[in-house]
């Protein structure tokens, strides 16, 4: 069985923006959507231990994502692999799912009428390639592969750094995994 | 913060809670006192017409509209089944409507007043759905509180009394037919019922600030702060809890005069209306740190910019 998921590694990130492009240009996405934002965090610390983080996102594959069940037309859904995306032929652009996604990473665009959202490039994933946004970055921030497979390279990254989850209490169940600020290494 | 649903899904919300409450009213009033059919069939049309007035709303903010019909394809949304009650409740509704038109021969059929009791079970079920939709949004803390439906449906049965005892006991001639002992049941049991629920209203609404307030989310004591002390606070206090509510309840208590009974019901209404109004843009959601500035910097008000890049020649 494979259940896919992504490892970020903020430490790494240094908010260039080249997964958000590549994610833009790979998906024709229009310009008023992002579906991987880099959020800045802003500079911490005091000098000379200073450190300015980011938050590379995507939407977060939850296991148990909020914003499937809600779709009445079933445009969202979510495949065995836990790639959950959205059938752009069914969505009626009611919004539901926006609402129902705790991390705001579903959007609209008024260009269009139905809804956007990082589906992991699982067309990509499938013929063996690596999403957009994790083959583009440069500073290797975002690792992608299969959780169930110990050797895929998400695996031992979790097995061996500390790492957490954005939003847990909500209790979605998500997929993408946070190495803390300095990589989490245990 | 763009906001995912505004003031067209409010009004959407408003309407279908109105509707479905005036046709379970109806249904009530059918079942348990001696008001005319004609009555019954005026404000079964009236909540049928609230109902396809909110449907238009919202066809109207849908962003692919043609697709509307696939909206009954899943059996897990909560948009699919308040869909159903919605049809089911208006398709009743009208064909109640249908046979009580005057003209129709005899009296009520049987199947017309089995439709009555189906429509007015389906129009509860969208007063509820309507509240029960937005309690059901894990991702918004403030929603996720089973006294949102609970105020709605409230809401909704006592603005629809309201309407209905002023229309019942305004004294030309009512809706329908003129007043008399015949309808003092029915008169008696919209006051109950307009007297029961403000209270109903008021403490939903109260409890569930308290525990928003007190509660250990962030975002949801944050908004109800807002409610409290805030932004939201005139239109909460004044609004909704003596305008709305208290007002209201004390022309119910008190008078029996036309003019303030259907003054209670004009702003009854109003006050349901801005109940989901100020329930529904109080969706806020945990931020992430930078979020708040990072959707700042996307386009807003550039859609003629947005819009010239589209057409079948490339330039993207």
């Amino acid at each position: 069985m494979t259940r896919y998921a992504m490892v970020v590694d903020k430490s790494r990130c240094v908010g260039c923006g080249s997964c958000m492009t590549a994610c833009r240009l790979g998906n024709r996405l229009p310009l008023d959507i992002v579906c991987n934002p880099v959020l800045d965090g802003g500079v911490h610390g005091v000098y000379p231990q200073v450190h300015h983080s980011f938050t590379p996102l995507s939407c977060m594959h939850c296991a148990d994502a909020p914003c499937v069940p809600c779709c009445p037309t079933k445009a969202s859904s979510q495949d065995a692999d836990g790639i959950v995306w959205v059938d752009s032929a069914r969505c009626m652009g009611c919004r539901a799912c926006i609402v129902a996604c705790p991390y705001g990473m579903r959007d609209i665009s008024g260009s269009e009428g139905f809804v956007r959202k990082c589906d992991f490039c699982k067309d990509r994933v499938r013929e063996g390639e690596e999403p957009l946004c994790v083959r583009t970055c440069h500073q290797g921030a975002r690792t992608f592969g299969d959780l169930d497979d110990p050797q895929s390279a998400v695996s031992r990254l979790l097995a061996s750094h500390e790492a957490r989850r954005l939003h847990e209490q909500v209790g979605t169940d998500p997929q993408v995994y946070y190495l803390s600020g300095d990589g989490g290494a245990r | 913060m763009k906001r995912a649903w505004g003031w067209l899904v409010a009004l959407y919300l408003f309407l279908g809670g109105i509707g479905g409450a005036l046709l379970a009213v109806s249904a009530v009033l059918g079942f348990t006192s001696d008001v005319p059919d004609e009555t019954l069939a005026c404000s079964s049309a009236a909540g049928v017409a609230a109902m396809a007035l909110g449907c238009l709303l919202l066809l109207f903010d849908l962003g692919q509209k043609r697709k509307a019909p696939l909206m009954f394809s899943s059996s897990t949304a909560i948009i699919k089944w308040g869909g159903v009650l919605l049809a089911l409740s208006m398709a009743c509704g009208a064909a109640y409507t249908a046979a009580c038109l005057p003209g129709m021969p005899g009296s009520t059929p049987a199947w017309a007043i089995a439709a009555l009791a189906i429509a007015g079970a389906a129009g509860f079920g969208v007063c509820a759905y309507t509240g029960v939709l937005l309690a059901g949004m894990k991702a918004r803390p403030f929603w996720r509180s089973p006294a949102i439906p609970v105020a709605f449906t409230a809401s909704a049965l006592l603005a629809a009394a309201a309407v209905l005892l002023a229309a019942l006991g305004w004294p030309l001639d009512g809706l329908g037919s003129p007043s008399s002992g015949r309808q003092d049941a029915a008169l008696g049991l919209l006051r109950a019922t307009c007297l029961a629920m403000a209270p109903v209203v008021l403490a939903s609404l109260l409890l569930h600030l308290e525990a928003m307030a007190r509660g250990k989310d962030e975002t949801a004591r944050s908004v109800a702060r807002r409610w409290i002390s805030g932004p939201f606070a005139p239109w909460f206090w004044a609004g909704i809890v003596v305008v709305g509510l208290a007002l209201p309840f004390c022309a119910h208590a008190l008078a029996a005069n036309p003019m303030l009974l259907a003054a209670a019901a004009a702003v009854s209404l109003g006050c349901d209306l801005l109940l989901r109004c100020l329930v529904l843009f109080s969706d806020d959601r945990p931020l992430l740190p930078g979020e708040r500035a990072f959707r700042r910097t996307l386009p807003h008000g550039d859609e003629t910019f947005l819009h010239a890049w589209e057409g079948p020649e490339e330039r993207y």
